[in-house]
């Protein structure tokens, strides 16, 4: 099995396996200020980790949802087992499992699967990025005015007055329309096939946009931090755009 | 003939949603009504499908619909379609709309469906015969706190040109919630309020087709709505707080800023 065989392997059974217990899934305890944590996600992790390791025991991995696996070689992989746990706790349908294959410090192949819909979203580094094995791409709306954007930001700064608040505003009315849906994997995925122009997150971590970043930049698009400056997984905050309104949003929230 | 509404409402939900869906790669022609309020070509075959139907089995009854003017009528029996809400979501492809379609009786709703064609979900309610979804009866969430509970919310259209705009909501429902979700389609927002996905939702400067259908899958849920206030909720009126009922008060004390 090569790591593309693996990864979609891992993602589908994973997304069977959530799906199979959506709507019950039942709370269990809290991580921080937001967001729950469940069995279920535990269990995710669990069954991608056994699929990988039974096939590349040598690689490392770094999950959201355990510590991270040092590897005797060059390749990692990066998994969130359930991205939209929030909405997954309250039986929201949208969240999606994404893990991505990092060489050598670079991701090289990306896959997000959301089970809900039946939809998988892949990317290998150069050759493009798909949707159930047809190729996408990213919009081509060329203003702000026409664009549909989803963004996410920490609850606790949205305060009246704060710069989040303000940008969420300056944003508001300079666009078409925003959503705000939970799942940072999704969102990456959909301005990749076109269907949001773009995506302003202030939180998310490496796990929930590993795969997606690679996914739309396949696409056409094109991932930045917020002041427009280089994007790493690291950085912790992003602006995901179908490439033609990058530089408005940036700033519009700025 | 309560049989015979059943079944025009919740075929025609569907038939409607489907065309919906298979038209949904081909969008790309859009004419704008408004400065933002967007139409589609297939907005307006599924009402054209919608009414065509309704009109071909109950030629005698009033339809309001979204995208035609009103047809009056003498009996008391009216219909009330949108026959695509979210029509934003639907202009971008993004899969989060619905068909809702509501019949009422001397300004009562009696019966609300409201389909999802890409989930395959069908929302559907009868006047004290409770709500279901793909037949099986639902119930909202028995969320009891805020600080747990994930919301949903809209923001009207016309908030480029008015400061009533719904920020000062949201920012203060940021602050106390566990999250809130902003998903583009207020039919499908008081559906998933009713089944306990969200466990509260508020809106204002909503028409009746929006919620006519909603509205009451929400109260045969066991929910609850009313204006921000707490005052009683009309389909006519301009606010729409529901909730599961647990979480109302704290919601109207957010909202009228107590």
């Amino acid at each position: 099995m090569d790591v593309k065989e693996c990864a979609i392997k891992a993602a589908m059974k994973a997304g069977a396996l959530l799906k199979d217990r959506f709507g019950a899934p039942g709370k269990v305890s809290s991580k921080g200020d937001e967001g729950v944590v469940t069995e279920l996600d535990l269990a995710s992790d669990r069954l991608i980790r056994d699929e990988i390791e039974s096939a590349f025991p040598d690689h490392g991995i770094l999950s959201e949802e355990s510590p991270e696996k040092k590897g005797s070689s060059p390749g990692r992989w990066i998994i969130d087992p359930l991205d939209g746990t929030t909405n997954y706790s309250h039986s929201f349908p949208h969240f999606a499992v994404s893990i991505a294959f990092e060489d050598s410090g670079k991701v090289t192949f990306g896959v997000v699967y959301d089970p809900m819909r039946d939809e998988l979203f892949s990317a290998e580094y150069g050759k493009g990025a798909f949707l159930n094995g047809q190729k996408i791409e990213v919009s081509a709306v060329k203003g702000l005015g026409g664009s549909l954007i989803a963004l996410d930001f920490p609850h606790s700064l949205a305060s009246p007055g704060s710069s989040v608040l303000t940008s969420f505003a300056s944003l508001q009315r300079k666009v078409h329309a925003l959503r705000k849906a939970g799942s940072a994997a999704l969102e990456l995925c959909y301005v990749a096939a076109g269907r949001l122009d773009g995506y302003w997150s202030s939180r998310f971590h490496a796990w929930d946009a590993a795969a997606g970043a690679l996914i739309l930049e396949e696409a056409g698009g094109r991932i930045t931090d917020l002041l427009g400056g280089p994007f790493t997984l690291l950085s912790g905050k992003c602006v995901a755009t179908n490439g033609l309104i990058h530089e408005n949003i940036v700033k519009a929230i700025s | 003939m309560r049989a015979e509404i059943r079944k025009i409402a919740i075929e025609t939900a569907i038939g409607a949603g489907r065309l919906l869906k298979e038209k949904l790669g081909g969008v790309n022609r859009v004419e704008f009504k408004g400065a933002i309020d967007l139409v589609t070509e297939a907005d307006r075959s599924s009402e054209r499908f919608i009414m065509g139907e309704v009109q071909k089995a109950f030629p005698g009854h009033g339809i309001l619909s979204e995208e035609s003017p009103e047809v009056v009528s003498k009996s008391p029996y009216k219909w009330i379609i949108d026959p695509l809400d979210g029509t934003t979501n639907y202009s971008h492809a993004f899969p989060f709309f619905c068909v809702s379609i509501a019949f009422e009786e001397a300004g009562e709703v009696t019966f609300g469906a409201v389909y999802d064609p890409m989930l395959d979900e069908l929302f559907t309610a009868e006047k004290e015969k409770g709500a279901a979804l793909n037949g099986a009866p639902i119930r909202v969430s028995g969320t009891n706190t805020l600080d747990r509970s994930l919301l949903a919310t809209g923001f009207p259209y016309d908030l480029r040109s008015t400061k009533d705009n719904n920020l000062d909501n949201f920012s203060a429902f940021s602050l106390k919630a566990q999250a809130i979700r902003r998903a583009g389609s207020a039919a499908l927002d008081l559906c998933y309020t009713a089944c306990g996905r969200f466990d509260g939702y508020w809106e204002m400067k909503l028409r009746p087709w929006d919620v006519a259908a909603g509205a009451l899958i929400v109260a045969e849920a066991g929910g609850v709505l009313t204006d921000f206030k707490g005052g009683p909720f009309s389909i006519y009126g301009k606010e729409c707080l529901a909730s599961n009922g647990l979480i109302h008060e704290s919601m109207t004390r957010v909202l009228t800023g107590r």
